[in-house]
């Protein structure tokens, strides 16, 4: 136990906000950016500039730069006070300071210059995410050393949030780094085809709730009370929205699997966990505004408490619009479509950047021992973000309802009544709205920077001793683990699993089924444990020993994710036919598929709906397991590529990368400077020995011919394309690559031993037929002889 | 920190905190009681089979628009195959679309089968020959039609069901 007086380190939060002041500032400019290339897509100062290397900077920027900065300076503020220590290593905090920039930094460099994972995450390149992992469990230490050195005996709700935090993104971080590297930056995803997908979801979804959320419900918590000079509204409350928190993080996934092609049974769990998300976000909204209830003239005038109030109606909102898309059929409708990114503001600028403001202007002016510069511009930042997220969700909304819609209208005999390239100019007004939106939110945001930045720039900075209420210190004993371990609700949660797990052994579905509703009957458990503050119920000793909350913890935020993807990966779906490998060619072509950030506008993903398949062809049924990470995308600013090599010649496609904008009309910039650049040819026998070692059927000689396979096989290319288009291309440039793995999209059969590649032969046919008339699906395609009737497209096909 | 009135119970400090015990009510549990079984009842009973987006609800709504006439059914497809101005209109849709895979009469190509002799065309039924020029046929490298319209893939249905050797009975000759 600690002696008063304590001496608060705030040196370190203090930094932490100035770097989220920076940070923030920048990914809010490169989301402002990319929300103009919508609507100028060749608004790219540069090839590094592109929309599609640009969306996971600024969702890199967002996420690590930004919203984790201000969590560290909120959970290193808070959680001193809370447990009543002084941070037990300041030097480890500057470390975590500094290593955290430099990651980011480095980051952002990596994903501009097309070093992306591919991820909707915005993974980073093996070493980076390594070294951020490390930088995490840094942090983790300092947490938990202040745990264990604790002035108190029972650990506040926030800290319990904290925890789930740092627990949860560490799972995910770890989950992240299941790969097998093929050089400096370069890694395969051990889990492939559906399980990647899985557990892509699984990392986007934690990242979402144990980073963007749980540390800030955590601070909620902190300075609410605080700010309203009121007491927490209720502990029982509070417990209650804890578990389910961590239980709706941990399982539902799923939730955003809902168009994908893995099996029935994870779709409708992930719809079962999706009818479960109000129950969290309900007990939020209760205890911040029952806490700030009775606060009356506070709440008018204080930007703190409005600022709060405002995330939760996010939250809130957020939280109805996940169980309304839980019902499945609006999902159909509204997936791929702009509505997902008005769904991922609603949390990011609302909920996240909203009590960032709060936390911010109540936490500075303290950490500096002063006040907060000006009030009134706090109150004017509010105003500015409230009015600028209604606008970007209202216009984001609109346009992926209407867009969906547009897409999934038939006439009676199944005719598609929509072509994209009509859909997409429908989108221009909401566009507009939306980037009128963000820019009001950004206005807001330089206010904040502005006014946080007079704050901490006139502040004291000196650490000043604070004295603690022995009164409050109370009893620092840890209940001990064997009293804990055999309390009731324990034992029941216990038996319940063991119940469940015996009668369903065999069945995947009845494990999974039994898992879930042991998980509920533990809350519904926990819950009923849980008495008054003061008295000493199971759950009161649970808080006083934190190993044990620390482990509970972790089981219900990582085991929803643990055993969804063990059970995919035991039983994942099969393609309908086998598949043949990737030629070392269409191998290189995917990588700068995937570091160009192609699946920021593309998914590979045909959804069973009669619509869709009348649009784009048979619906995917399965991916190939040794797809290494499945492609799927989120989002489709351009058409669906699952089957694009299908459906256009090697010319057309080339047609498209190169030159898509001047010639169709499609939003997408031009990528005819990937001729210039060299691809990593020499990478490849690596990368085959990885894959081969991650079970795909390449054998010695397919290692060691690699390099030269692939020349060949841009040789073909590079004399088809000189033949058809009379384009001069190097045979071993990206765009070659890259071709190479478009014009497999669709066709990858297999031949008799299933290992062969397609014959090079095979390749020519597309530019015989008349293809052409299918790319009136598809705004920009461009195709051989025919212009199909009403395509309003220009044909590439009578280009010099 | 004073606390208001008798229902909020006791009021105690956590972590520097006052923090007020506050039974949460039997309508929040009812609430709460009827979200869980209300997610578990779904999961365990109506929806594991075929979820929205799951691959047999699609077929099932194949199957139904099939059923309604909104797509197409056998006896419309062999009713067709006698109509000289369908055939002939799907005739000239084939020269435009299919001929340069399939060759001029159907006799095949270097990419595309026989469409008049080989057992696909002849044991497939109308629905089945409709249904793969709409969808294509993604393993052989054909691409999906429906872009074209129903009404010409029928169309050339009926075209195709009147140069195929082994005719089914009640079709007419060209």
């Amino acid at each position: 136990m600690n002696s008063a007086p304590l001496v608060y380190t705030d040196r370190v939060a203090r930094r932490f906000a100035a770097a989220a002041l920076v940070w923030g500032a920048l990914g809010m400019a490169a989301g402002l950016f990319v929300a103009v290339q919508l609507l100028a897509p060749n608004a790219q100062l540069s090839p590094e500039l592109s929309f599609a290397r640009l969306r996971p900077l600024h969702i890199h920027l967002a996420v690590f730069a930004f919203a984790a900065n201000v969590v560290f300076a909120g959970v290193y503020f808070a959680s001193q006070r809370l447990l009543a220590t002084s941070l037990p290593w300041p030097r480890l905090g500057a470390a975590h300071f500094w290593g955290w920039q430099a990651i980011v930094a480095l980051g952002a460099i990596a994903l501009v210059l097309g070093r992306g994972g591919g991820a909707g995450d915005a993974l980073l390149a093996w070493p980076i995410e390594l070294a951020l992992a490390l930088v995490w469990l840094s942090f983790a230490a300092n947490f938990f050393a202040m745990v264990r050195r604790r002035g108190r005996a029972r650990l506040y709700v926030s800290v319990w949030f904290f925890i789930a935090g740092i627990v949860g993104v560490a799972g995910v971080k770890l989950a992240g780094l299941l790969a097998v590297p093929v050089g400096a930056m370069d890694s395969y995803p051990v889990f492939g085809g559906a399980s990647s997908a899985v557990v892509d979801a699984w990392r986007e979804r934690g990242l979402d709730s144990f980073l963007l959320t749980a540390p800030l419900l955590g601070l909620m918590y902190f300075v609410v009370p605080q700010a309203a000079a009121r007491p927490l509204f209720s502990h029982r409350l509070a417990i209650l929205h804890f578990w389910s928190f961590v239980l709706v993080a941990g399982w539902a996934a799923p939730e955003r699997l809902l168009n994908a092609p893995v099996p029935d049974w994870l779709k409708t769990l992930g719809i079962a966990v999706a009818l479960l998300v109000w129950i969290p976000a309900a007990a939020a909204v209760a205890s911040g505004f029952g806490t700030m209830r009775g606060a009356g003239s506070r709440l008018l005038g204080d930007p703190v408490l409005q600022f709060w109030a405002a995330a939760l109606v996010c939250l809130g909102l957020a939280a109805l619009e996940a169980v309304l898309l839980g019902f499945g059929g609006l999902s159909l409708v509204t997936g791929y479509t702009d509505w997902m990114h008005g769904r991922s503001h609603l949390g990011s600028l609302g909920f996240t950047g909203f009590s960032a403001a709060a936390l911010l202007y109540w936490l500075v002016p303290r950490a500096c021992g002063t006040g907060l510069h000006s009030p009134a511009a706090a109150r004017a930042h509010l105003y500015l973000a409230v009015v600028g997220l209604t606008l970007y969700v209202g216009a984001t909304w609109l346009a992926g309802a209407s867009q969906g819609a547009m897409l999934a209208s038939q006439d009676a005999a199944g005719g598609l009544r929509y072509e994209l390239s009509e859909t997409i100019e429908a989108l221009r007004l909401p566009y507009l709205v939306r980037v009128t939106g963000g820019g009001l939110y950004v206005l807001g945001f330089v206010i904040l920077i502005w006014n946080l930045a007079r704050t901490l720039w006139c502040g004291a900075s000196g650490e000043r001793d604070t004295e603690i209420d022995p009164a409050d210190a109370g009893d620092t004993r840890e209940a001990g683990l064997r009293e804990l371990l055999l309390s009731p609700p324990v034992l029941a949660a216990a038996v319940v699993v063991a119940l469940f797990a015996l009668a369903e052994r065999a069945d995947p579905l009845g494990a999974l089924a039994s898992a879930f509703l042991a998980a509920c009957v533990v809350t519904a458990v926990f819950l009923a444990a849980a008495r008054a503050p003061g008295e000493a119920g199971f759950h009161a000793r649970l808080e006083g020993h934190a190993p044990a909350l620390t482990v509970l913890v972790a089981v219900a935020a990582l085991g929803g994710g643990i055993v969804q993807t063990a059970a995919v990966s035991a039983a994942p779906p099969e393609p309908p036919e086998a598949q043949a490998p990737y030629t070392p060619l269409e191998l290189a072509g995917r990588d700068v598929y995937r570091g160009e950030g192609c699946a920021s506008c593309h998914t590979q993903n045909v959804r069973p709906t009669l619509a869709e398949v009348a649009r784009y062809g048979s619906p995917t049924l399965a991916v190939d397991p040794d797809e290494r990470p499945a492609l799927w995308g989120t989002r489709r600013v351009g058409p669906d590529l699952a089957r694009v090599g299908a459906r256009h010649d090697l010319a057309a496609l080339h047609a498209h990368v190169a030159d898509a904008q001047p010639t169709t009309g499609a939003p997408m910039p031009s990528y005819r400077h990937l001729e210039d650049r060299a691809a990593d040819l020499a990478a490849l026998p690596r990368k085959l020995r990885a894959l081969a070692a991650l079970g795909a059927p390449y054998d010695r000689d397919d290692v060691q011919a690699a390099e030269e396979a692939a020349l060949r096989e841009g040789e073909e290319i590079a004399a088809e394309l000189e033949s058809a288009r009379g384009a001069s291309v190097d045979t071993d440039s990206e765009m070659v690559a890259l071709l190479a793995y478009l014009r497999r999209l669709g066709r990858s059969q297999a031949t008799e031993d299933g290992r062969e590649p397609l014959p090079a032969g095979e390749d020519g046919k597309d530019g015989e037929d008349g293809e052409g008339a299918r790319a009136g699906q598809v705004p920009g395609s461009a195709d051989g002889d025919q212009p199909p009737d009403g395509y309003d497209g220009g044909d590439l096909g009578d280009e010099p | 920190m004073t606390v208001p009135d008798r229902r909020d119970g006791n009021t105690t400090k956590l972590g520097g905190i006052p923090v007020v015990d506050r039974p949460l009510g039997a309508g929040f549990g009812w609430l709460l009681g009827a979200g869980l079984a209300a997610a578990l009842v779904f999961w365990l009973w109506y929806g594991i089979a075929t979820p929205p987006g799951s691959v047999e609800r699609y077929f099932a709504e194949r199957a139904a628009a099939l059923d309604d006439g909104a797509m197409v059914s056998e006896e419309m497809l062999r009713e067709l195959a006698g109509d000289r101005f369908a055939v002939q209109s799907g005739e000239e849709a084939y020269e435009r679309s299919c001929e340069s895979c399939h060759g001029p009469a159907g006799e095949g190509g270097d990419v595309g089968p026989n469409l008049r002799s080989t057992e696909w065309i002849t044991e497939s039924s109308p629905v089945e020959i409709y249904t793969t020029i709409v969808e294509g046929r993604n393993e052989d490298g054909m691409p999906p039609w429906g872009s074209l319209g129903p009404a010409t893939c029928m169309n050339i249905t009926a075209y195709l069901l009147t140069i195929r050797e082994e005719r089914d009975e009640g079709e007419a000759s060209r």
